[in-house]
């Protein structure tokens, strides 16, 4: 999928959905993809995007150079705590590209400096440590695995404070049907109860419980 | 099926994990593999690394693959399954398979099954531990003679693995006549210490004069 085809018929509506939607829907379908551990770094903006962009010279660089506006750079570092893999330097320069953030799967710093200047970092923590002399770029813009779930190139990932999701391009449509039907369904159920209705009926109303089932 | 002769992976097999390790950590190389112990105790492998890498399966699913046929007799196959221990990616036909190609061993980031079959086959296996769980449909290969890692240590194609009752450690092949040279030294020098103890030296005389507390310092 090009990132004109992605902004014209999904970006806007993936933007409405939480992550949380989203993974309903893809338990719905029956795909994994929802990533466990991995946070914003700070109070950081919500990233959706397609084009899995893995990051060699040093470490990202050349990722940053090959991502169009809009993409979002996925490291795979195997969920590695000891090595940093990702800081200020970089998210400088994907910020100059247009990348709308970083998903890493493993360490990152700098997190003072990428809030300061508004680029979105998603990490499972931080490290003062350099990756310098510690681990080496292998590869980019290839299939990598993140939370021990597949992602490639022009594969979907969104990221938000509940959590980081990936959407598999074959099946975008599909989760992205289902996650607008469980919104939906969701915003009414909101609705009702802030109007006064009991919990237990709205509940039975809308059979919670039973909304994934197919 | 008989192995190429390959002098220096002869001369390492003379070695334990231990010394070797200590010679890396002389020349300053990363190699010992953290979490990765025996299945089979009183086993040991030695060999040039065949490696293999795994990723988690996508929505079309691949297959764990069947390599082994590609694997020479005296290679030790390196299967870089990313640390998981939910899924496993060897088991009694593999075990089985290995044992009649002279295959010298496995290594695996990650977990095996049928350990009954690996137990009485007293095949040298080194993993994190090993479930009933298959890798098949959860996990998928992805890529052969790669470099891929093991305990977030670097191991390639030909590089030399050494296992045994201790652990495993990765010898990478372009320093390996160094860290033999080192790692043969540390160990004479240990046999003598363990000598000089026997003839009623002090520990703490038998070590000085063999200078144990600096033997695997960076010189």
């Amino acid at each position: 999928m090009t990132s004109r085809h992605f902004d014209e018929g999904y970006r806007k509506r993936l933007e409405r959905m939480a992550t949380t939607n989203l993974s309903d829907a893809l338990d719905k379908v029956g795909v994994r993809g929802a990533i466990i551990g991995i946070r914003p770094m700070y109070e950081c903006p919500k990233i959706t995007a397609a084009g899995a962009v893995k990051s060699a010279h040093h470490l990202g660089v050349r990722a940053i150079d090959a991502a169009e506006p809009g993409d979002v750079i996925i490291i795979d570092n195997r969920g590695d705590l000891h090595n940093n893999c990702w800081g200020e330097i970089l998210s400088m320069g994907a910020k100059a590209k247009g990348v709308a953030g970083v998903v890493v799967d493993g360490a990152a710093r700098d997190i003072d400096a990428c809030r300061e200047f508004g680029f979105p970092v998603y990490a499972r923590g931080t490290v003062p440590l350099t990756a310098r002399g510690r681990i080496m770029e292998e590869s980019f813009n290839q299939v990598v695995r993140i939370g021990d779930v597949q992602v490639g190139p022009g594969d979907v990932i969104v990221a938000d404070i509940n959590g980081v999701v990936i959407i598999p391009q074959g099946v975008l449509d599909e989760v992205l049907a289902a996650a607008e039907e469980i919104f939906e369904k969701e915003e009414a159920m909101v609705e009702e109860l802030r109007r006064g209705v009991n919990i237990l009926e709205v509940d039975r109303k809308y059979a919670y419980e039973s909304m994934l089932k197919k | 099926m008989v192995p190429e002769k390959d002098e220096l992976v002869e001369l390492f097999q003379r070695l334990d994990t231990t010394a070797v390790s200590d010679a890396l950590d002389r020349l300053g190389i990363k190699g010992g593999c953290p979490g990765i112990s025996a299945r089979v105790p009183g086993t040991k492998a030695v060999g040039r690394a065949f490696t293999v890498r795994y990723r988690p399966c996508g929505v079309e699913k691949g297959t764990v693959g069947d390599f082994l046929d590609d694997v020479r007799p005296g290679q030790v196959v390196v299967l870089d399954n990313g640390g998981r221990t939910h899924a496993t990616v060897w088991g009694d036909i593999m075990t089985v398979y290995a044992r009649k190609r002279g295959i010298a061993g496995t290594v695996i980031d990650g977990v095996c099954r049928d350990m009954p079959r690996i137990l009485e086959s007293r095949y040298p296996i080194f993993t994190r531990g090993h479930i009933p769980v298959t890798g098949k449909d959860r996990v998928e290969l992805d890529g052969l003679n790669i470099p891929v890692a093991v305990s977030e240590v670097l191991v390639r194609p030909d590089d030399i693995v050494l296992c045994d009752d201790t652990g495993v450690v990765v010898v990478p092949h372009d320093r390996a006549e160094e860290v033999l040279k080192a790692a043969v030294e540390i160990d004479e020098t240990e046999q003598r210490i363990l000598e000089m103890l026997d003839k009623g030296m002090s520990l703490r005389e038998a070590r000085k004069q063999a200078g144990y507390h600096k033997l695997q310092s960076r010189k």
